[in-house]
């Protein structure tokens, strides 16, 4: 992560080329918050955004994970423009998203909530006319563009003729991604785009996304299935109550949060002294019990506490019902620092 | 440029909805004949044609040797402020309702465009076009009631219909855009169904406004629409112009302009701190 230098320099053109080459996105300690009117005259402010900083490499496919409600959509619709930060700093290309918003407008491309955002009695084929036309295309140009982007995603003719209102999910968000690639932006920030989504569906725009990250694209995307941002990220922020609570990519974080080896052991009699024992003997992170069973994270080499482990319950005479020991996955790891935060 | 972009973007996308919406228009076309000639026909089924004629040239104090061909002309083309205000109304007061409310759509054109250039650019494109969409229906109707002199007081009227439809549709998103954003309303045809009749009553239309009892006068007040009613009532009965109304309705299309910049603008920065 990069930190940001003093303020002249950090407003200089050195600084912002210098910058350009590396980051596509920068996220200066970013703060948003609400006011939540509930009934007429109460109000409650949300702090949805609490100093968010990070950074977006170019050409790379960046996650942006966190539970409901963390701020997510928040910072994807400060990115995208659409609502302006409280305070702090955010510029994508070097181009700040408050003072230079016409310009970030060019070289981006967003998806926000897949299920709506398009006018329900145009077809997906008119919406993203109606789209490429307030982008600045000629009408000819836009339509030849729009027609090209719904092949792209794998919509065909006689689906995106249809008006919006009979598209199924899986269409709409196709649709969503088709205008977020209607001005071809170097630059896609896609909030949820799979969520929801047949596994059909979503596996189509999984390939489709790292197809576009490997032509040079750059996207930033949030979601919540862990499977799906594993398979395609090359780096994760997790963010939470509006705060990063930690960077780097998908291995990276998995290390630096300990979770190597996940042990689920299932006992006939759960016996408190031997899990001691082995929370002690091994290198334990966490000990979680799911009814029955119990999930130990350890670090270390999986041959090493495969051994240890045998010769530990052997040791403690308990019926073994059933043993498995895996990698620790993104989501132990994003669980992990959920938890840890709070 | 940005402008010339919302605009034409804008003209394409109330294209789309003219042609998926075009029964509703046919349907706003009848019933604003129907009206007029409703309005003669029952005059005339219970005092005779002569009767009628008489009491029209006192109500409105026209020349005595207007013909009943000429009233019923006067009557249609008035008609087509009806179809106007329930267009214009209804369609502007909708659609930003729903953008912001419903569909979502104010963010796929916030991330796009200056949200107070879309809603300026969307009220000029709106009264242009839904003022003569909704009084084509004219053309035919004065063809057959006058022959081509018909045609002729259609072009005339044209303008007026285009400026009235501006003006309105400027009036409508002063209403509209703090009702969707503070008061929150889920329900975008309440103002079409508590403006659009009231607008109506309070002007008269077919009736001169002193005729019309004055607390249902307030509303319409407020908009353009009696000073327009009295300019295309002398033009076409009396073939006069009301130099004090075109300088009243100048001031007020100046004070809804002026006006809605200042809102759309207000309504931008609200969006753009976060619904």
């Amino acid at each position: 992560m990069i930190e940001p230098p003093a303020s002249d320099f950090n407003n200089s053109v050195i600084f912002n080329i210098v910058i350009m080459v590396e980051y596509c996105i920068e996220v200066i300690n970013v703060w948003k918050r609400y006011v939540v009117r509930e009934g007429f005259r109460k109000r409650r402010v949300v702090e949805a955004l609490r100093g968010v900083s990070f950074n977006v490499k170019s050409c790379t496919i960046h996650a942006l994970l966190g539970p409901n409600g963390a701020g997510k959509t928040t910072l994807v619709k400060i990115l995208s423009t659409i609502i302006l930060p409280d305070s702090g700093t955010a510029r994508i290309k070097g181009y700040d998203v408050v003072k230079d918003s016409d310009s970030v407008r060019k070289i981006i491309g967003v998806v926000l909530d897949i299920s709506k955002g398009f006018y329900q009695s145009m077809s997906g084929l008119e919406n993203l006319i109606f789209y490429g036309i307030l982008k600045g295309m000629s009408k000819r140009d836009a339509t030849k563009r729009a027609k090209e982007v719904l092949e792209l995603v794998g919509l065909d003719e006689t689906a995106y003729r249809r008006p919006y209102y009979t598209y199924s999910l899986g269409m709409r968000a196709k649709i969503s991604i088709a205008k977020a690639l209607m001005t071809d932006p170097d630059i896609l920030i896609l909030d949820e785009p799979t969520l929801g989504l047949d596994v059909e569906s979503a596996r189509m725009i999984r390939e489709l996304l790292m197809k576009l990250s490997r032509e040079g694209k750059t996207i930033l995307i949030t979601g919540h299935n862990m499977h799906e941002i594993e398979s395609i990220s090359n780096y994760i922020t997790i963010i939470d109550k509006g705060r990063v609570i930690a960077i780097g990519t998908p291995e990276e974080l998995k290390i630096r949060l300990g979770l190597t080896t996940k042990i689920e052991l299932k006992l006939r009699k759960p016996d408190s002294k031997v899990i001691q024992e082995i929370q002690r003997e091994l290198n334990t992170i966490r000990i979680d019990s799911n009814n029955d069973r119990i999930i130990i994270y350890v670090k270390g080499k999986r041959e090493d506490i495969m051994n240890r482990l045998i010769e530990l319950l052997r040791n403690g005479s308990v019926d073994v019902l059933d043993l498995k020991l895996s990698e620790s996955t993104l989501e132990d790891a994003y669980l992990a620092a959920i938890g840890r935060e709070s | 440029m940005k402008f010339l972009n919302i605009v034409k973007a804008l003209v394409y996308r109330e294209f789309i909805f003219i042609r998926n919406n075009i029964g509703e228009y046919v349907v706003l076309s009848f019933i604003s004949i129907f009206f007029a000639i409703s309005i003669i026909g029952i005059a005339i089924s219970v005092g005779g044609t002569s009767k009628f004629i008489h009491r029209f040239i006192q109500i409105f104090q026209v020349s005595n040797n207007i013909s009943l061909s000429k009233i019923v002309a006067a009557l249609i083309s008035l008609s087509g402020l009806l179809s106007i205000v329930a267009d214009i109304v209804g369609s502007v007061s909708q659609i930003v309702i729903y953008e912001i409310n419903f569909t979502e759509v104010i963010y796929m054109i916030a991330q796009s465009v200056d949200l107070y250039l879309y809603y300026m650019a969307y009220a000029l494109v709106s009264g242009i076009i839904s003022s003569i969409v909704s009084t084509i229906y004219l053309i035919p109707t004065l063809l057959i009631v006058s022959n081509l002199s018909g045609l002729f007081t259609y072009l005339i009227l044209l303008p007026i219909f285009i400026i009235t439809g501006i003006a309105l549709a400027y009036y409508t998103l002063i209403i509209s855009l703090p009702v969707a954003l503070i008061l929150n309303v889920k329900r975008p045809w309440i103002i079409s169904q508590v403006f659009v009749p009231a607008i109506i009553a309070g002007t008269g239309i077919f009736i001169p406004i002193n005729f019309v009892p004055i607390f249902i006068r307030i509303l319409a007040y407020t908009t353009p629409l009696p000073e327009i009613c009295i300019i295309l009532q002398n033009l076409l009965l009396k073939n006069t112009i009301v130099k004090s109304m075109i300088i009243i309705f100048v001031i007020l299309l100046t004070l809804y302009i002026s006006t809605s910049v200042v809102v759309s603008l207000k309504s931008d920065k609200y969006i753009r701190r976060g619904l």
